[in-house]
């Protein structure tokens, strides 16, 4: 009885004697506006005249949808019956996404700031200011004076045409995206393991798996659809679930091995892990021999990580570590899955590596059931990875390899000179603009106000710019209030294009629903730039699928081969996962399968490694650890999800969450509020008491900007993916 | 063999994501404020060892259904062939007697349509061989719903007891439960039907 409590006190539990997430609504519910309009017509269900295949918009799980229309507008989303990744069912997000196509902020005319005001302007008017200062910085400043922003949410098509035009045509080495937020480390992991970038598996081996080792992500909120096949998975065979999380949550309460590891020791624990597998004569030595590099190196460098050596720095017990291990290695298929607690971490690349160690020296890759899964945190952050939509040219290409660069350049007929050989992060790209280097930022379907650390600091930035032109579907996001000009787009039911998930299932966009106003797709708005900047040649095409077809070209003969791809094939297959080769394909469900990988030797890299130190720990004047992270309601910034009035009363505002312990010392109660303070900024909060965190820790989501966390995270990231540490910082908390 | 329909609720697959919820209020294109179904949550215990657990409950559907008793217009009926409980909104005069004399505060009062609502068991999908929306949703598998009876050969536990549930032997509810594997257990002899079922239904069954 792990909770110390009887049966009859469990009975008498009641709501108002617990604190929890979804409790906050109940709590809150006063905050919640009243969206339900007098004299309007009694609730009843609604049934579509038509129903449209298309991908969902959220988070990376890449859920099959059908989206519900009537009257030429959405009225329902449901899950696609048989699709692999969801069959039929969705999450409650994915449920009401088709409300937040109707918010009433959705953009419908571009806006140009005149005497401080946004004022309405045409679409000529808005893209002849914007690229005709574009001209003018180039010409007076250089390329690299004009930098874009963009987003995980584009479609593939989308992603391309902007790579192209930002490196082809205009020639900046200035375009990242938010997933450097959210994946750069695990981009990096792979291509330091295994040569280059791409996920090794697929949701299948969620139900093939005999041990699942989750680690910092708490998949029930975030990726509810597959951790709802964890759950099955678990009922139906008795698979094995090991926990690694600083946080207690859903997945920690599934777990049979529940690690509560300090903030930051991931890498000192997969290392023990990796030394009691060595220790134990775990090790495939026919596949390390075969397949790797680097492995003495590795036996040698993991010595001094025994698992007393891990307990002091993780303050999980040795023998935990040990029976950790012995359970994920023992089982003839183990899997592990991370997101963003490994990877947003300042070891967030070495994290990747070190789980990729850990299924190496087993052999586990490339095998049902097996491997090392980092799942995505946006529908298409996939598809920006492999065309070239933020830190790669198209087809995984290397930004700093000069052959790759030289590829490019011939297959889209320009000068390889041309190519930017450098592809600096949005944290250096904003730096510099505090510096007075970049002049003009065009931000594309992302809010990075509120999304990126330190929001003092990226203000400051952004407020330097003598250009800002946020290109969204809502005009009221937080960056979109502070633009020069504002571009409309439409959404994603609205277009077509490809999206890819983690399991680099590609799926398709159709537009089901008629866009508002004059909103227009950002492929048309990207092209239409392109244009007046006078690059049109490099773009020919009348539509998506006519670029889709000189993606195609771009990914012959790589990883991520789409040549046997059209839209009618993937809509079919209910999804296609590349490499798909050519006409016959069905896809390639698991990479590696031969133990061949992208490096010269063809040998995955067993990396040895020590973690750095954590940018910031409590200390007396803030003495909290502050966590930072999603509740499944919302969705980052809540653009799209604080718009679906239903989701807003669960969870109506931002909250921080508190130890009991804590909060009696405090002197603190349930939904007081609370300010969070460091030397970076305050935010005034409500307080949510439960023990799911532990004490000396506290947990803010991202979602509210009334309540913005990232006004105290900290500008640090990993060297080698440039991914910011969200999940570390120290805070002071008082009552307000 | 009763005909009596219900619902079943493992709370160890229950892992709290309101799909159920979302699935049945967008369904139903209910407002915000009203939700059929819901999904509570407890918490025990301390840190590195809490509990958090969920129960997702909607209409019990009972055997002895006192928001029934209390309405003076028959808004209620109790269907013979599968003892779901239904309510019709056109009949209600919005009193909210039942509101009050339902021990699980399952009929809302809507202020805006002035009447009651409730869950009614999908009846219609039910009757086209179909599941209730909220355990079409379910992603767990933790939400079931079918003949009370026949939930024991389906399910790794059947108690008629849980957090913040009132007594059952008030109303006889149709809703059973299955406990989470960690923390508090039922008691080891744990009844299928409520203390004043029928006599005929199996007596005993044991819990795991």
């Amino acid at each position: 009885m792990s909770a110390g409590m009887d049966r009859r006190s469990f009975l008498k539990l009641s709501l108002a004697a617990t604190a929890t997430v979804g409790m906050a609504g109940e709590v809150f519910a006063t905050t919640s506006g009243q969206s339900y309009v007098s004299g309007g017509p009694a609730p009843a269900h609604v049934e579509p005249e038509q129903w449209v295949y298309s991908t969902c918009g959220f988070c990376g799980t890449g859920c099959g949808i059908e989206i519900g229309v009537k009257e030429g507008k959405p009225v329902a989303v449901r899950g696609t019956k048989g699709y692999p990744v969801n069959d039929g069912l969705l999450c409650a997000k994915g449920i009401y996404q088709w409300q937040s196509i109707l918010a009433s902020d959705r953009g419908r005319h571009p806006l140009v700031r005149k005497d401080g005001k946004m004022v309405q302007a045409t679409w000529d008017e808005a893209l002849n200011t914007m690229t005709g200062k574009f001209k003018d910085l180039i010409a007076k400043y250089g390329p690299d004076s004009i930098a874009c922003y963009n987003t995980g949410q584009l479609a593939m098509e989308e992603f391309y045409v902007l790579g192209k035009l930002m490196r082809a045509g205009i020639g900046t080495a200035n375009l990242d995206g938010n997933t450097r937020m959210c994946m750069a480390s695990a981009v990096v992991g792979h291509n330091r393991s295994f040569g280059t970038d791409g996920p090794v598996g697929a949701y299948a081996d969620i139900e093939e798996a005999d041990v699942i080792m989750i680690s910092g992500s708490n998949m029930a909120e975030c990726h509810p659809i597959l951790f709802g096949r964890v759950v099955k998975a678990r009922a139906a065979k008795g698979t094995k679930v090991i926990c690694i999380d600083p946080r207690m949550t859903q997945v920690s309460r599934i777990a049979d091995i529940y690690l509560p590891i300090k903030p930051g020791s991931d890498v000192v624990l997969l290392n023990a892990m990796a030394h009691v597998v060595i220790a134990q004569g775990l090790v495939d030595r026919t596949y390390v021999d075969a397949h790797t590099s680097g492995y003495d190196a590795l036996v040698k460098h993991l010595e001094k990580y025994t698992p007393e050596y891990a307990a002091d720095i993780c303050g999980v017990p040795a023998a935990t570590i040990v029976e950790a291990a012995l359970m994920y290695a023992k089982a003839e298929r183990s899997l592990s899955m991370w997101v963003m607690g490994i990877n947003q971490s300042i070891n967030g690349t070495q994290a990747n590596n070190a789980f990729h160690n850990l299924n190496l020296l087993q052999g586990k890759i490339g095998k049902p059931g097996c491997g090392s899964f980092s799942i995505t945190g946006q529908p298409a952050a996939m598809a920006a990875r492999e065309v070239g939509g933020s830190s790669t040219y198209p087809g995984y290409r290397a930004i700093a390899n000069a052959q790759h660069r030289e590829q490019v350049a011939a297959l889209w007929g320009v000068d390889p000179k041309k190519l930017p050989d450098k592809s600096p992060a949005i944290t250096e790209i904003l730096d510099a603009a505090i510096e007075g280097k970049i002049k003009a930022l065009w931000v594309i379907c992302t809010n990075p106000l509120m999304s990126l650390p330190d929001q003092n600091r990226v203000r400051k930035a952004l407020e330097k710019l003598e250009l800002l032109v946020v290109q969204d579907a809502y005009e009221t996001a937080d960056t979109a209030q502070m633009a020069h000009i504002y571009l409309p787009a439409t959404m994603w039911a609205e277009k077509s294009g490809i999206m890819v998930n983690s399991e680099r299932r590609m799926n398709l966009l159709k537009p089901a629903v008629k866009p508002p106003g004059e909103t227009r797709s950002d492929f048309d708005i990207i092209v239409d730039v392109a244009r007046r900047m006078g690059y049109g040649e490099l773009f020919p095409f009348k539509n998506t699928a006519e670029a889709f077809e000189e993606i195609k070209k771009m990914t012959k003969g790589r990883p991520n081969d789409y040549t046997g791809v059209t839209y009618e094939r993937i809509e079919a297959n209910k999804g296609l996962q590349w490499p798909v080769k050519d006409a016959a394909s069905t896809g390639t469900p698991r990479l590696y399968t031969d133990g061949q990988f992208n490096t010269p030797d063809k040998k995955a890299v067993l990396w040895a490694m020590d973690p750095v130190p954590l940018p910031e720990v409590p200390s007396e004047k803030h003495p909290f650890m502050l966590n930072t992270g999603r509740v499944q309601e919302h969705y980052h910034t809540g653009t799209k999800t604080r718009k679906v009035p239903q989701l807003n009363k669960l969870v109506p505002t931002a909250y921080v969450e508190l130890n009991p312990r804590d909060a009696e010392r405090l002197g603190i109660e349930y939904g007081d509020q609370v300010r969070l303070t460091n030397d970076r900024g305050s935010i005034t909060v409500k307080a949510v008491i439960t023990a799911m965190i532990a004490p000396g820790s506290c947990f803010v989501p991202m979602h509210f900007s009334e309540g913005p966390v990232n006004a105290l995270t900290v500008w640090a990231v990993d060297k080698f993916s440039k991914e910011p540490n969200f999940k570390q910082q120290a805070v002071q908390i008082s009552k307000a | 063999m009763s005909e009596q329909k219900g619902f079943h609720a493992d709370m160890e697959k229950c892992i709290g994501c309101k799909c159920c919820e979302a699935a049945c209020q967008d369904f139903y294109r209910m407002p915000p404020e009203i939700r059929w179904r819901k999904v509570r949550s407890f918490e025990m215990g301390e840190f590195p060892t809490a509990l958090r657990v969920h129960l997702s409950l909607a209409c019990n559907h009972c055997e002895d259904p006192a928001c029934m008793k209390g309405c003076p217009v028959e808004a209620y009926t109790k269907r013979g062939k599968d003892g779901l409980v239904i309510h019709d909104p056109t009949a209600c005069i919005g009193c909210q007697y039942c509101t009050w004399t339902c021990p699980y505060g399952v009929p809302q009062f809507d202020p805006v349509q002035g009447v009651v609502s409730k869950c009614n068991g999908c009846y219609q999908r039910v009757d086209e061989g179909l599941m209730p929306r909220c355990v079409e949703s379910c992603l767990t598998g933790a939400l079931s719903f079918g003949n009370v009876d026949l939930h024991a050969a389906e399910q790794r536990q059947v108690v008629t007891e849980a957090p913040g549930f009132p007594d059952p032997s008030i109303t006889r509810p149709s809703t059973r439960f299955a406990w989470p594997l960690k923390g508090p257990q039922p008691d080891h002899q744990v009844s299928i039907a409520p203390p004043a079922a029928d006599p005929h239904a199996p007596a005993q069954k044991e819990g795991k």
